[in-house]
């Protein structure tokens, strides 16, 4: 695998190319949003100085429908205005992505060689539900759309890996055609946006890196590590409330104290899931916990490990508000890809216990 | 109205708490079955094992012998279940030591037959390991129910008392891992 340094300084006018297609997409970009907010925000306003300054209800509704008589005059223009919007953003978005595909095959060619990135390959939602990482029938984890950057597979010592870029999304894919009419869009998701530090966190139920590779022992069940949220703030109680997860298989209390601290599991199977969760796998995942900084979920199905990595600013693809030259963005993606490969020694997939 | 209501909850407490240990109970002879479950694979696999190294490990009679004895021992049905574990901790050392004195014959090492018997073993081995592990969460579960207030109170009245974990053998412990 080529160093950092040695693929950006390769990789340079390709980079500054790159760079060049994406400062027009950003400020189409952050201008849609201000407008967005601007309009919603303005019509508000509106609202709120009609219910002040009217005495009745008879002077505010005469007042109301003339501002709707005005809008539905003016509906052709507004329409074609929109048009031409939306027109403007597909063109920019689609050159945006087109550029950053060149420059991340280019990038990830220079680094790990024996990777191929498909950046129009994605995963089907059933892998992402075989995964059991998330639920079906939950408001807030129910997966709906799956939006992947493409992918990239490979094999390091002899185990095959395939790394998405994923964004999960609990609104359907109606609500993503709809992205494309910013005003509409502002609409269709409401105040949420006002209280949003980031615009592609709305609806989103996972975003960030999702890993399937080859585990080195064969399960029948289903084994799923996920991170424990609940301990810190209740202690042993946590356990109780765990074990009343009635969509989750069952709890398994394992006996590494500090893996059962940072991780809560939930398995088919008492014994496999410790035939799985070695004492040597859970140091390992612990570690792995602590390297990567971030939530992190596993699980083993069938002869596969699924593990997946929240990065809220996106996977296999680059951070849209920095500068390519100039910030860390590079930097941050090659950590990224090296710590999806790295899960193979990590987790020592490598090794297996008979030959 | 007040006593019905107290004697109410008394009771459905009181059922909470039976069927709680009960259950506990039974998670842990499940935990025990599957240990049961492991130790015959194993037990079915001394036959090829004995009959693939006693061509090459002449130094060895004596373990093999014992081996095959102890595998007779178990696959008698009448056993109890503490002589049953005490005969597979032994069986358990006695593989071991199998396991180091395979490095002194490579012609051993290099056949397959025994590579394919070894991988065999390895993977019981690591079924048994996580069987034990989730016998011992098991009664780990219930014995804290015996122990602790009020599900102590319930036990005391089933007479319930703790039962031992399975522990690992001080000389097993002391053995290392095969290295090919």
């Amino acid at each position: 695998m080529s160093s950092y340094t040695q693929t950006k300084e390769a990789l340079m006018p390709l980079i500054r190319q790159a760079e060049k297609a994406r400062k027009p997409y950003r400020f189409i970009e952050a201008l849609n949003i201000f407008l967005g907010r601007f309009i919603f925000l303005l019509g508000l306003l509106l609202i709120v100085l009609f219910l002040v300054f009217t005495d009745t209800y008879d002077t505010l509704m005469p007042k109301l429908l003339s501002i709707l008589s005005l809008l539905d005059s003016s509906s052709p223009y507004l329409l074609s205005v929109l048009l031409i919007h939306a027109f403007i953003v597909i063109i920019f978005k689609s050159q945006y992505h087109r550029k950053e595909g060149i420059l991340l095959r280019a990038f990830l060619e220079k680094m790990i060689p024996d990777f191929i990135f498909n950046p129009s390959k994605s995963v089907d939602l059933q892998t992402i539900l075989n995964s059991g990482h998330f639920l079906l029938k939950n408001k807030k984890t129910n997966p709906k759309t799956v939006i992947s950057n493409g992918n990239l597979y490979g094999k390091i010592d002899g185990i095959g890996l395939t790394i998405f870029g994923l964004k999960i999304t609990g609104l359907s894919k109606f609500h993503n055609i709809l992205s494309y009419i910013p005003f509409l869009w502002i609409l269709v998701v409401m105040v949420k946006p006002l209280f949003t530090k980031n615009i592609n966190q709305i609806g989103v139920v996972f975003m960030g890196m999702f890993v399937v590779a080859k585990f080195n022992k064969k399960i029948k069940g289903r084994t799923v590590v996920l991170p424990d949220t609940i301990e810190k703030r209740v202690g042993y109680l946590a356990k109780t409330l765990q074990s009343l997860h009635f969509k989750r298989n069952q709890l398994v209390n394992m006996e590494d104290t500090e893996f059962e601290k940072q991780f809560v599991v939930y398995s088919t199977d008492q014994t496999e899931a410790r035939y799985i969760l070695t004492p040597s796998l859970m140091k390992r995942i612990s570690a792995l916990q602590k390297k990567i900084a971030r939530p992190i979920r596993l699980s083993f199905k069938e002869d596969n490990v699924y593990m997946a990595v929240e990065h809220l600013n996106g996977f296999l693809t680059l951070s849209k508000n920095k500068n390519l030259v100039t910030s860390n963005a590079l930097e941050g993606f090659y950590h990224g890809i090296s710590t999806a490969i790295g899960i193979v020694e990590d987790l020592n997939l490598n090794t297996k216990i008979w030959h | 109205m007040f006593l019905i209501g107290i004697g109410m909850i008394i009771l459905l407490m009181s059922i909470f708490l039976y069927n709680s240990l009960i259950s506990k109970k039974n998670k842990a002879y499940e935990a025990f079955s599957s240990i049961d479950v492991i130790f015959k694979k194993r037990t079915d696999l001394i036959p090829h094992l004995v009959k693939v190294v006693k061509g090459y490990m002449e130094h060895e009679r004596e373990t093999l012998t014992e081996i095959t004895k102890i595998r007779k021992q178990l696959i008698n049905k009448n056993l109890e279940d503490d002589q049953r574990i005490n005969l597979e901790s032994k069986l358990d050392g006695m593989l071991s030591k199998i396991n180091i004195a395979v490095e002194a014959y490579p012609d051993l090492k290099a056949s397959e037959n025994f590579l394919k018997l070894q991988a065999s073993l390895n993977e019981v081995e690591e079924q048994l390991s996580a069987a034990r592990r989730a016998y011992n969460a098991a009664i780990n579960a219930f014995n804290n129910s015996v122990e602790m207030f009020p599900s102590n109170l319930m036990a005391k009245i089933m007479g319930y008392t703790l039962k031992p974990l399975f522990k690992i053998n001080p000389e097993e412990r002391k053995v290392p891992t095969i290295k090919f």
